[in-house]
């Protein structure tokens, strides 16, 4: 496990709930995936930085379009690397024939989930740095071993674009009378990656979610309430 | 559509405009103007901007609040990824409330309004 006092060296008072989400999200980043490898994740990740910092591309253009932009010998596909600039820089511009384009053609569902999972992880770390004008944390080495191919049996597309499955785990909060929400079970084809969501959305903003109970931040309510909005305005996310 | 839900939890009326970015008034929420101002710079990547209004929160909140809220904002990135990249509907008892809504924060407009289907016909017929 990393150490939490190693991933931001300043005296900013970060939330220690913060600090273990955020650490454990890098461990993840490193580790090998569903499908793919430890070293492609990692991948993943740095090119969503790339993306954060690069040229400012129209949401038709992908880096693949752009002489030199995507380096020789780069270690994932130009699909892919397209894929993640287009969600790291356009998030409200993403739309179900662009979906349908992408995936089965350039990558399978699995691939396409993990990638998203990946990119919206990094996205809240590195924005949450940005945003307080503290240095990204530092990735570790890749960790060994291989990706896991598994995929929970029941997955199917019913409500999402993507297949999704039922949550079988036990770990949605019993005393929230609604069923998980749809943003929580987005990324369930890959379950480890939904898994993150969570530890993330439990680090940074109410443990079990929006509608829980358990409220223990220096922020009101209503102040949560409006940031969560105003951001999904901003970002064009009508959830 | 979060805010239709927990504004019934906190039983506050905050102001659509502000979300809408079409108000720089407090709403209904303490330090309302400010945090949407610290929204749009640190989520638009505005680094002096931001830098500038960061500090005007920290005067205004004190640092704790002020991380928590950038923790907030960066949580929605999170969060506004999965959803648009998936195609992730709102959920069936966020559908009224969203559609009450989504008109007055110029949501009706965005691409990922397709993912959820517009029940407001089907009601007035």
């Amino acid at each position: 496990m990393i150490d939490l006092h190693l991933l931001y060296d300043t005296e900013l008072p970060i939330r220690d709930e913060i600090l273990q989400s955020q650490a454990a999200a890098v461990e993840h980043w490193v580790s090998p995936g569903t499908w793919f490898s430890s070293a492609q994740r990692k991948a993943i990740i740095e090119e969503t930085r790339r993306a954060r910092d690069g040229d400012d591309l129209p949401p038709w253009a992908g880096p693949s379009t752009v002489e030199g932009l995507i380096p020789s010998g780069h270690p994932l596909s130009a699909a892919i690397v397209d894929i993640i600039w287009r969600l790291v820089n356009h998030v409200g511009s993403l739309t179900h024939s662009w979906y349908t384009s992408v995936v089965p053609e350039q990558v399978s569902a699995g691939e396409y989930v993990e990638i998203v999972g990946l990119v919206a992880q990094a996205s809240l770390v590195d924005l949450f740095a940005d945003g307080l004008s503290l240095p990204r944390i530092e990735l570790p080495p890749a960790k060994s071993g291989k990706a896991s191919q598994e995929a929970p049996a029941e997955a199917a597309v019913s409500t999402h674009w993507v297949p999704t499955a039922p949550i079988v785990d036990g770990s949605w909060k019993p005393d929230v009378e609604a069923e998980v929400p749809n943003v929580r079970k987005a990324l369930s084809l890959v379950p480890d990656e939904r898994r993150m969501q969570w530890v993330l959305i439990d680090g940074h903003y109410v443990k079990g979610g929006a509608l829980s109970s358990d409220f223990a931040h220096k922020l009101s309510r209503p102040q949560m309430e409006l940031i969560g909005s105003r951001t999904s305005a901003v970002n064009e996310c009508f959830y | 559509m979060l805010l239709g839900q927990s504004g019934k939890v906190a039983q506050q009326e905050i102001s659509l405009d502000l979300v809408a970015g079409r108000s720089d008034i407090d709403g209904g929420v303490e330090h309302g103007g400010l945090l949407v101002r610290l929204c749009d710079a640190v989520t638009l990547n505005q680094g002096n901007t931001a830098a500038e209004v960061r500090a005007e929160a920290i005067e205004a909140m004190g640092i704790n609040s002020v991380v928590d809220a950038v923790a907030v904002i960066a949580l929605f990135q999170m969060m506004n990824r999965v959803a648009n990249a998936t195609g992730t509907p709102l959920d069936e008892f966020m559908v009224a409330p969203g559609n009450a809504i989504s008109t007055q924060i110029g949501s009706d407009d965005f691409n990922s309004r397709a993912d959820t289907p517009d029940t407001r016909t089907d009601q007035a017929s």
